[in-house]
Order: C-alpha cells, then structure tokens, then sequence
C-alpha cells in the first residue's frame, strides 16, 4: 500500500473521531481541501503524524476547537466582489422592498465581514428598518468575532475601494470607527442581526428566508454535502426569494437547479421560481 | 467504365436510402414498443405498491423487479430512438453562445462525486491558449462529453480522469475525420483504463458493437453511447478520435466548430405543419401500409367497453380517446377510482364525435389515432364553442412540448406514464374542470391603480372585476364566487382590514386575499393581517411581477390537498386528542410559516393558540396571560433568543413547571443538551413533524 492510501485511512479516522467525539461532521468536506489544511496544521501544531492528531484530538477540546477553526477558515472581506452587492442593490432591494418584512439568512457567516457589508447596503438602500438578518456559522469562535465586529485597520483600504465598487453612497468612514490599530463597526449595523450557531451540515430549515446568502462555504463540500445545502436553502425560501452564491459556486448541475431563474449570473444570484 | 461507376453511384444511393429506412423505421418501432410498455409498467408499479395486501413478500418483489427490467428496456429503447433520430436527420440544434470555462465547471461539478467514489481522481482543466467561448448547443456538447467521461471512468479503476479543453493539436487530420475549415476546440478525454486494441478502435463507434460482449456484462450499457457521441461531434460540425493502447487507457479527442454551422443538416428545422412530432406521416412507407391495411381491413380496434349506457345526468364523466385497449383500460379503472364515469373511443372520429355528444367533464387524449389524429381532434374541440371550455390532457409517445398547451391541452405527459404521473394528470383534470374559468377581485379606489392591477392578472382565462369602495366589493363578493381577491389597505368608506372582519363576521367563505398596499407596517401588525391574508406585497418599482406570481399562484393551487388533510383530522379527533381541546398553547417563534402552521394544526385540534415572535414578547404575554398550559420556544429569535427566554421564565417561581417543548433547527446532542439546560422540558427537531408534536404535547399535558 502506498504512502498516499496510508494517509487517505488516517484522515478518515480522524475525521470518524472528530464526528463521533464532537459531533461535527467533515466527512462530506471536499477531500482535497481538508487534506491540505490538516497536513497545515500538522505542520503548525508541531505534530509528528495524523494519527497523533487524532489521539490528542479526542482527549483536548481545545485542540479540536483551533482545528475546526482551521477546518473552516473562509477567505472573506469587507463587501468583496463588489459587482455582486451592486447587483444586490439594483436588482434583489427593489423585490425585497415588497415584502413588509424580510428575512435574510447569511449562511457560513465566517468572522462577518460580508453580514455588515450586506447590513450598510440595506441601510443605504432605506429597507434596513424591515429587514432580519439570520448570521450563522457552525464556529462559535468566529462568530464571536462577527458578533464583535473589529477588524484590522489595514484591510480598511480594500474595503473602502470595494465599498465604493459596491455603489456605495456614503463615505465608508462613516460605518466604523477606528482606534489602537483596530476599527470597530459601528453598533447600530448590529440592531437587526441576529448571531447565531448554525450548522449547514448537519442542522435544519429554521425560518422562512427572502434571501439567502451563502458565499465561498460550497467550494469545500463534496457534490452530495452541496445538494444536501441548497435543498435545505430551498426549503427555506419563499417563492420569489433569492440566492445568492460566491462565484465560483453555481446551482447549474445540482438537484435544484430547475427550481431558479439566473438574476446576474457573474454575481451569482438566481431566484426562486414560484411554484404552487 | 462510365457505366460501371453510375452503378456504382445507384448502389451508394440505394445503400444511403436504405440506411435512412433503417433509421426510420426503428424510429417508428421504438415508438410502437414503448406503447405496451406503458401498461406493462404501470400495472407492474401497482402490482409492487400491493394497496390491497394481498401478495406475498416474494410476489412484491417479483413485481418491483418487472417494473426495473421494464424500466432497463425503456431506457435502453430511448437511446436506440435517440441515434435512430440523429441518422434520420430530425434533431433540432439550438445554438447559442457556449463558455469554454463553463463547460468544464459544469463537468468537474457533475463527476467530483462520482469519480471520488470509485476512488480515481478527477482532472478538468482549460487550456489558456483554448477559445474561451463557441457559438454552439450546449446541450448537445455536454451530452457528448458527460458520455465520454461517464465511460472513461466506468472503464478504469485505478488512477485517474484527465479532462483537458485545448486547441486543436497542429497534426490534427481535418480530412481525415471528416471536418470542413473554421476553427476548433478540441476536448480530450483521457483515462488509465482498460484501453483498445487499436483494430478495435474503429469498431466502438458503430452501433450496437461492444470490444467484446463480455464488456456488456461487466460494464453494462447499451455500447450507443459513442455512437451517439460521433453523430452529434458531427452534427456539430466536428468530430471524434481515440487513441489507445490496450492496458495503457485511452485518449478520446472531441473538436468543436467554434461557429456550429450544423453540418450535414438544415439548421433549426421546423417540422412540417408546426407540429413537434418527429415521425410524420409520410416517414415509412413499410409501416404506413400495414397500419392503414389494417385500418381498412376491419373496423377500428374495438373499443372497450365503457359507461355511455350507465350515465345519469349531473355525473362526471371523462372521455379517453386511445386505440391501444390495455391502456384504456387502465385509464377506466383509474377514472373509476376517480369517482368519474368514463367513455372511451378507440379513433379520433370517434372521440370527437363522443365529445360533442355528451360535452364530458374533462378528456384523456393520445395523439397516434388511427384517422383523424390527437391533435386534430384537439384543435377541433377548441374550434367548437360547445367543446372549448373541456380541459383535454394529453397521453402520448411524444415527447411533451409548449406546443400541447399552446393549442389549449392543459397537460401533456409522455408514455410511459408512471402511477404518480397519472395520479398528477387527473387531479389537473379534476381541478380545471371544476374551476372553470377563473376570477379575481381587485379592491383599489385610486382608478389608474386599478386599471393597472387589472392589466397585470387580466387576460387569458382569468377574468377580472373592480370594486373602489369597501361597500362595492362587498356587493360583488355577495353576489359572485371568486378565486383570489387583491385588496388595497386604504378604501375610502372603510379600512381593507376592517372589511376583511366584516365579510367574516356575516360568515362569508373568503378566498385567498392578497394585500396591494403602499403602507408601511409593523411586525405586529403585519402578523395580524396575516391571519386572514395570503400574502401581503408592498407597492414599489418591482411590486407588479411579485402581484402576478402571487395571483397566478393561487388560482392554480391545487383544491384536491385540502379535503383529505381535514379528513383525517376530523378521524382522529375521536380518539386520544379528545383532551387537548380547550388547552392553551404559546408558540412562540418569530417564523411566520411555522407559526401559522402549528396554529392551524393545534386549533383543528381544539387548542386555543396564542403566539410571539421573540423571547421578550413571550414573557411579557405570559405575564399577562396566567392561563398558559404549554409553550413551544424556537430557539433562533431576534431581539431575545430561545435559550435566554426560556432561563428566564425558569427563574420565575410561578412557571418553574409549565411545559416548554423546544423547536429546533440544530441536530447535535450538545445543542439539545443545551436546550434542556435552559429550562426547556423537551425538544423537536424543525421542521416540525406533525404527529410527533401532537404526541409530544399530549406528555406534557397529561399530568
């Protein structure tokens, strides 16, 4: 047997322990994603071989809650793909607005730098007020992070060119406040999100949803884990509710994917057909 | 010599004509194989759903295995008929632009699992030097490789799948494979497999030919697959080559015209008479006469028997006109079990002549009749103003197409139908015919407004009337049923609102209300006006699409749901949950769908339902409200969550005992761990299944 079938048994048991011993399911993860993160944080944590891992894995919570951090890190920005959140503000806002109330599910929400990009938008847009915002993610300790708002200030540059890009029609300092090298959000973006665990892999439909967004977090599921998601997505939209994907996630190809109509294909939106 | 090549010449095109005969007659025969394949299935599926009880295990899988081998032949029939179409030249080809980009992330993402799960490693990756887009049918290219691809990996296994999209390489043959001028892209398939001999290599495009016939047996298939793929690369105006060495995997190579000019085939040919059938009439001279000899020699088939004797007036009846018996029959004894009477006409004159006779409520129709044909008679049904108004579906070996509706049949399913598609066809039936034309309401005192709302839903067999005050649009409700209502908020002689009580305080059957307001409102009231309300939409730039999706929606619900579900609520109330009646029940969630249905549920049931969209509103309805026996808590709320309302109303002396019954989204044995040590007494998972609520409620509230 080869080296690489060897390693192929030892990143089953882990991920076997891990699901038995937290409950958090990676077996459906795309392979090579978690192959490369695992071997990272073998490298990082000083350990010898994946079956050490596993043993001190079982026995230390913390241990496994920074490799399920590392499991889960998504790459995320303040209102990255700009064109997707113009696309938003043109095309999905004005539909959203015919609803006296709407509800957004911001699946995957990371460290939340995308739920206050979407939560500025919607006030700019003058429909925050009738708005809901469901953030969830299945890492308690990123969404701490989301639920606390401070990022770098470095990144605030980029930021502030993609909010521009975005059709954004304020100054973007105006959302933030910065200090000690740290700019923090400005709390009242907070006053209709709601912070939530929530696991995609393993959890259910929760609500009624206007719009889903859920970018980047598809890219390390395998086909069925996908399938799985946008049915429950599916589940939870209304007719005429929209999806809205990163880009290089599609629903062409999946089970659902009769089920929509392509808003702005680049930005990967589509929207729900009403059915009966 | 001159002579010897003109025969030559005859002998090639007697050959070719040949070969087109061949083509259509398989076209034809799959046709005619399909039909007693359609009663063979279904009567095999209702054999294996055994509703009577009355076989035995073995006999039930004796029946499900009939209905997969039928099922085996039916498909290995369609890709007969799929190649057979392709030779005889009737595929319509749909060009458009194509993304080189696209296709490969379309066939990275259909085979990822497939290939993982046989262990093999799937490469798809797109040459920068490739043309990024072609002007082509998608459709038929992503059938050509996810059938390339789809054996390279049936066919190897160990190693790996490489998909490349390159240009063409510079040795490429255009003569040789038979390719005009113009540019490609050229796909490569490779695989670590069990490769071809090359004098083999030739052979695997042919029709029905297999490396060996032992390759059937291991792999399975029809071996059409490629031969299927090379008419298309064809028809495309490209074409196909392997290169393989046994034992060493293969290499299929497919090159696409970037300007599909659709070779060897008129573009986009409409068929002759607009009709989407692809066996015409003049097609097969061989099957022409047998057919008609047989018309002639006897009387059409003979019908089977029906009711026409046993009518009394004001029965429903339905009319089937299809020659093939066996499935008439199964169409009768399913009208039966409809609770329709049923008349059947084995010939279009027939049917025709039946349909004007007894005006039946709704007609089943095949299309291949023997004379007048199905869409013959359809078009003369919608040309009589005594039959127009009938729904007609059609049943036949054709393929479905917009063309059915847009000549006025309500449905159209392709033989074989199944038992879920036949159940769906009568109910439309049922439905359309019980409805008749459909009619809306529109509530609205500004008259621009109105006129505007009308031409939205107006039109078709939607008929609408307009009311601008309250006072009218309770005049015309009085007077006239009507399917949905579009009700503006602000009327001037009384608010929508106050009029939607008035119509049911006088105990009027309200049907489906959708609110068209331009007001602003607050989550309570919306709440409130959603408990006599459809849907409620907010007048704006984009309003007028989301108003037209709403109304169409309800006028094509289907009215058959509703009864059964009462049915059997109304059965079971006679046992145990006698005793929640008179209970009262909090629920408490700020998910409108879940909530309204848990209301709807528990109050069928008997229970007074009171309800809050967040932990704060719980407590402060408990506090005024001591009369509360059972509360049901989501836990995902704004403004005070699950676990934080549920902690809080623990820490009042008073509630330390009322049962709480958690709802939740989350499934791992910590969250629900974590909702028990919150307060709560138990817990369901959401979506919230009805009979295990009840059952849970009847614990809790048996003390």
């Amino acid at each position: 047997m080869q080296a690489g079938q060897i390693e192929q048994i030892e990143i089953d048991l882990l991920l076997e322990a891990v699901y038995r011993r937290y409950g958090y399911d990676f077996r459906s993860y795309a392979r090579a994603s978690i192959e490369r993160r695992v071997r990272q944080f073998l490298s990082r944590q000083g350990l010898g071989s994946i079956m050490e891992l596993t043993d001190q894995v079982l026995h230390d919570p913390k241990l496994f809650s920074s490799l399920a951090r590392y499991f889960s890190i998504a790459v995320t920005e303040l209102f990255r793909d700009p064109w997707a959140y113009r696309v938003l503000r043109e095309k999905v806002v004005p539909v959203l607005q015919t609803w006296p109330h709407f509800k957004v599910w911001h699946a995957g929400c990371s460290s939340g730098e995308e739920v206050y990009s979407l939560a500025i938008l919607l006030r700019e847009e003058e429909v925050y007020h009738r708005s809901t915002i469901y953030a969830t993610d299945f890492n308690d300790s990123v969404l701490q992070q989301a639920r606390e708002g401070i990022y770098e200030i470095d990144r605030l540059k980029d930021a502030t060119r993609n909010y521009q890009g975005a059709g954004g029609k304020a100054s973007f300092s105006d959302y933030y406040h910065a200090r000690y090298g740290a700019a923090v959000m400005d709390g009242s973006l907070r006053e209709r999100i709601v912070f939530s665990n929530h696991n995609l892999v393993t959890d259910t439909v929760f609500s009624e949803m206007h719009l889903i967004f859920c970018r980047n977090v598809l890219i390390y599921f395998d086909r069925g884990l996908q399938n799985r998601v946008l049915k429950l997505f599916d589940e939870s939209l209304v007719n005429g509710g929209f999806l809205c994907l990163g880009s290089k996630e599609d629903i062409q190809f999946t089970e659902v994917a009769d089920r929509y109509e392509v808003v702005d294909r680049q930005a990967r939106i589509f929207k729900k057909k009403a059915r009966p | 010599m001159e002579l010897a090549q003109s025969d030559l010449q005859e002998k090639a095109a007697e050959l070719s004509l040949a070969s087109k005969y061949k083509s259509e007659f398989l076209a034809n025969m799959s046709h005619e194989l399909r039909t007693p394949l359609n009663s063979l299935l279904l009567l095999a599926q209702a054999l294996a759903e055994n509703k009577e009880g009355n076989l035995s295990q073995e006999q039930v899988e004796f029946s499900q295995i009939i209905h997969a081998s039928g099922s085996d032949l039916l498909n290995l029939i369609n890709e007969i008929l799929d190649l057979a179409k392709i030779e005889a030249g009737r595929i319509d080809l749909r060009p458009a632009k194509v993304a080189t980009e696209e296709l490969a992330q379309g066939i990275s993402g259909f085979f990822e699992h497939m290939a993982n799960q046989k262990g093999l490693e799937l490469k798809v990756s797109v040459d920068p030097e490739a043309p990024t887009e072609l002007f082509s049918d998608r459709q038929r290219i992503e059938q050509i490789l996810k059938n390339l691809v789809a054996n390279a990996i049936k066919f190897t296994d160990e190693g790996g799948v490489e998909v490349i999209f390159h240009p063409p390489r510079e040795d490429m043959n255009k003569t040789k494979l038979g390719m005009g001028d113009g540019d490609f892209l050229a796909v490569s398939v490779s695989d670590t497999g069990i490769g071809i001999d090359p004098h083999e290599q030739r052979v695997i495009f042919e029709a029905f030919q297999q490396v060996d016939g032992s390759t059937s047996r291991r792999y399975g298939g029809t071996g059409l697959g490629l031969s299927i793929s090379r008419e298309l690369a064809h028809l495309l105006g490209g074409a196909i080559e392997v290169k393989s060495r046994p034992g060493q995997g293969s290499t299929f190579t497919v090159y696409l015209a970037l300007s599909a000019t659709l070779q060897g085939m008129d573009p986009v040919k409409p068929p002759a008479q607009a009709r989407p059938s692809f066996v015409q009439e003049s097609s097969t001279p061989v099957w022409r006469d047998s057919k008609a000899a047989g018309a002639q020699a006897a009387e059409p088939k003979a019908e089977i028997e029906d009711d026409r004797q046993d009518i009394s007036s004001g029965e429903r009846m339905i009319l089937i006109v299809e020659d093939d018996p066996n499935f008439a029959r199964i169409l009768y004894s399913k009208c039966h079990a409809k609770g329709f009477k049923c008349l059947a006409a084995a010939s279009g004159e027939a049917g025709l002549e039946l349909a004007r006779e007894y005006l039946p409520d709704a007609v089943i129709l095949d299309l291949h009749l023997p004379g007048l044909d199905g869409w013959s008679v359809l078009e003369a049904m919608k040309e009589d103003t005594r039959t127009r108004h009938i729904p007609v579906h059609i049943m036949s070996v054709e393929q479905a197409s917009s063309e059915s509706l847009r000549k006025g049949a309500v449905g159209h399913a392709t033989k074989p139908v199944d038992s879920q598609e036949l159940e769906a066809a009568f109910d439309k039936l049922a439905q359309v015919a019980a409805q008749g034309t459909r009619r809306v309401l529109v509530v609205e005192d500004n008259e621009q407004l109105r006129r505007n709302t009308v031409s939205v839903i107006g039109g078709g067999d939607v008929e609408v009337d307009e009311a601008d005050t309250a006072a009218r649009a309770m005049e015309a409700l009085r007077e006239q049923n009507y399917d949905c209502i579009v009700l503006d908020l602000g009327l001037p002689d009384m608010d929508g609102r106050q009029l939607l009580e008035a119509l049911q305080q006088e105990g009027m059957d309200i049907p489906p209300v959708i609110v068209y307001t331009a007001r602003d409102m607050t989550r309570e009231e919306e709440t409130a006006l959603r408990e006599n309300t459809e849907s409620i939409i907010i007048k704006g730039v984009r309003s007028q699409e989301r108003l037209l999706d709403e109304v169409s929606l309800f006028l094509h619900r289907m009215v058959s749901k509703m009864p059964a579900r009462k049915r059997q609520i109304i059965r079971n109330l006679h046992d145990s949950e006698a005793m929640l009646a008179g209970k009262k029940v909090m629920v408490v969630d700020d998910d409108m769908r879940t909530t309204f249905a848990v209301a709807a549920l528990l109050s069928e049931l008997g229970m007074e339902v009171i309800k809050a969209n967040n932990g704060q509103k719980a407590l402060q309805l408990l506090e005024d409200d001591p009369g509360v026996d059972l509360v049901l808590m989501d836990i995902m709320m704004p403004v005070m969550d699950g676990y934080q309302a549920m902690e809080k109303i623990r820490a009042q002396e008073r509630l330390v005992d009322l049962p709480i019954i958690a709802l939740t989204a989350k499934a791992m044995p910590v969250d629900r761990e974590k909702c028990l040590q919150a307060g709560a007494n138990d817990y369901l998972p959401k979506p919230v299944d009805r009979d295990k609520l009840i059952s849970m409620i009847r614990v809790w509230l048996y003390r």
